[in-house]
């Protein structure tokens, strides 16, 4: 029997499908050269038929890809933001605030600078991610298990200590493009990006999804506790090692595309938390379509905000986020957690 | 024709446990049969919750071995353990809210595959049972964060009969419970012993020890040392002034109840 808090799953999930499929269609429409949405659809599924010139570009080459991209970003930070609450049993915990993000960032500067091949920049990016998440581990752990007080200190230090590496790797560089080019991807954005870098980050992302939907179940059970859940029989260790392996995963794909951006992580989740609070699956799978809605939203207004000009997608997600990163902080107060 | 059941033993030799190689308690033997019941007894600090950590395989013993079924308990699975010997810790936070039915159901974790959210019939079966032997089918519904303490309780333990163990380790059950659900769990557990589980719980209550204990081992701490055993064996044995002052350092008197015969332990302040 279902009780009254989930009574709305399928209202729930009609209403988060809707705003992905009215955020995909308006990134579609809107632009340089903007578009009605029947245009915009009949340019997806049938190119040729009564097009202007050009236009079948822009939607395939331009539009598409990197509103696909923007999705695929929302869907790798969430579920990344999603694994590492579940593993520190606390809502404060994000890829970006964690240090992740900023290990991954690092090794992603690294291998441009190094000219490595895209296809391996996100593994790149998950080795960053790895090593700096287990140092802000070992400096987390207290007395009483993970402390959450330590876990977001030793993430804003770390974020410091990549972030002025990265800065010295670019001096060091002395190559002023490419310089530019790292500062904007810094800085969180998913301009000038193609279907080669997409199908990349996607690949990865679709299979860190789909091992956390493996893991929903033992998730549930390590929500007791790792100790009870130890005496129910799960290999605790195991479990949370692989958390944190594919929260690290989807955070390298999506930094190794996106740069940084945070926040995403942090307000999915716990959107997906409050609509379906008892059940792990959907919650991973609200979360998803939040994020990626999430991105696909800020990506157009970062898009539209100036003439010609670009507002860093990563700014702009900041804006939203820190304040609710803030408002999260003050609740759990009040909540005495 | 009357079926033979091999009932499984949990042994203990000479188990010291403790913290960073500290012991807290040392010299620990006793054994336990499935079907009885042992109350682990002491003041605080005497390394009770330890020495059930340690049962549970959460911390490792400092010396000494527990074997179960004449195996070691570190030679079975992770899965294996736990579809034998069930824990229930003092406290159990919650990550989410749950309701009781949900929370009872991840007792069947250990019987199913660890990445499937499956109910099998047996499973849904073990549910229903836990859940009506500790009285809570009646508020399978209510979330966990809205029962009483009493109820709080009850669901916990239908989480570890959920497990259909062999040996239930419980660190002090009767925890912030008043006196009628002391005794409605105590009640329970002498129910649970009836149908063969083996229950090994600590508990400070000298009357409840009475009525619930086959066997009680009673350890004491002495300036500093790790504890000892101090006593060991029937309650009769050892509910007796001199060794429960020698354990506790405070007076006990033992007056019989002139309606049932029983025992009745008072502290003396």
């Amino acid at each position: 029997m279902s009780s009254g808090r989930d009574r709305f799953v399928y209202l729930h999930f009609a209403i988060l499908v809707g705003v992905l499929i009215f955020a995909f269609v308006l990134n579609l429409c809107l632009g340089e050269v903007t578009l009605n949405p029947l245009q915009a659809i009949n340019s997806l599924f049938a190119p040729s038929q009564n097009m202007p010139s050009g236009l079948a570009e822009v939607i395939w080459q331009i539009r598409l890809p990197r509103l696909l991209l923007a999705m695929v970003v929302g869907a790798g930070l969430s579920m990344s933001g999603y694994l590492l609450q579940a593993l520190s049993r606390n809502y404060l915990a994000d890829p970006y605030l964690t240090g992740v993000s900023s290990g991954a960032g690092l090794s992603v500067a690294c291998a441009i600078l190094l000219g490595v091949d895209f296809t391996f920049v996100p593994l790149a990016a998950f080795i960053g991610g790895l090593i700096v998440s287990m140092i802000v581990a070992v400096m987390a752990r207290g007395p009483q298990g993970l402390s959450v007080t330590r876990l977001l200190l030793a993430g804003v230090a770390i974020s410091a200590i990549c972030g002025s590496l990265i800065t010295l790797i670019l001096v060091a560089s002395g190559n002023p493009t490419q310089a530019q080019g790292i500062f904007f991807w810094l800085a969180g954005g998913i301009a000038g990006r193609g279907w080669n870098e997409l199908i990349c980050a996607a690949s990865y992302i679709f299979i860190g999804l789909t091992a956390a939907f493996f893991l929903s179940k033992p998730l549930r059970v390590m929500s007791l506790g790792a100790q009870p859940a130890q005496t129910l029989g799960l290999n605790v260790h195991v479990m949370q090692w692989s958390v944190l392996a594919l929260a690290v995963l989807a955070c390298g794909a999506a930094v190794s595309v996106s740069g940084l951006v945070g926040f995403v992580g942090l307000i999915a989740p716990y959107i997906a938390r409050q609509l379906y609070s008892r059940d792990e699956r959907l919650q991973l799978v609200a979360c998803v379509l939040i994020g990626s809605s999430l991105v696909l939203l800020s990506d157009l207004v970062a898009r539209m905000f100036g003439q010609g000009q670009e507002l860093p997608l990563g700014t702009l997600l900041a804006i939203v986020g820190a304040p609710f990163f803030l408002w999260l902080v003050v609740k759990q107060k009040s909540e005495g957690l | 024709m009357p079926q033979v059941i091999q009932r499984m033993i949990l042994n203990v030799t000479g188990l010291a446990v403790g913290w960073h190689g500290k012991a807290a308690a040392e010299g620990i033997d006793f054994s336990l049969e499935q079907g009885k019941t042992l109350v682990i007894a002491g003041p605080n600090g005497a390394g009770k919750s330890t020495l059930l950590k340690v049962l549970a395989r959460l911390n490792c013993p400092i010396a000494g071995e527990v074997l179960l079924g004449g195996k070691t308990i570190w030679q079975y699975s992770a899965k294996e353990f736990a579809c034998k010997v069930a824990y229930l810790p003092q406290e159990l936070e919650l990550g989410q809210d749950l309701t009781v039915e949900e929370l009872v159901a991840l007792g069947r974790n250990p019987h199913q595959n660890w990445w499937s959210w499956h109910m099998s019939d047996a499973d849904k079966q073990a549910v229903r049972k836990a859940l009506e032997k500790t009285n809570a089918w009646q508020f399978r519904h209510k979330y966990l964060s809205s029962l009483s303490g009493g109820e709080r309780q009850r669901a916990r333990i239908a989480l570890a009969l959920a497990q259909e163990p062999q040996f239930m380790l419980l660190d002090e059950p009767t925890l912030n419970l008043d006196f009628r659900h002391q005794i409605e769990l105590i009640d329970i557990l002498k129910d649970l012993k009836s149908q063969g589980i083996g229950i090994l719980t600590v508990l400070h209550d000298l009357n409840l020890m009475a009525r619930l204990a086959d066997q009680i081992l009673l350890l004491g701490t002495s300036d500093e040392k790790p504890s000892r055993v101090i006593s060991y064996g029937a309650p009769s044995v050892v509910l007796e002034s001199t060794t429960l002052r020698n354990a506790y350092q405070v007076g006990v008197s033992i007056v019989t109840d002139p309606n049932s015969g029983q025992n009745i332990y008072v502290p003396t302040l």
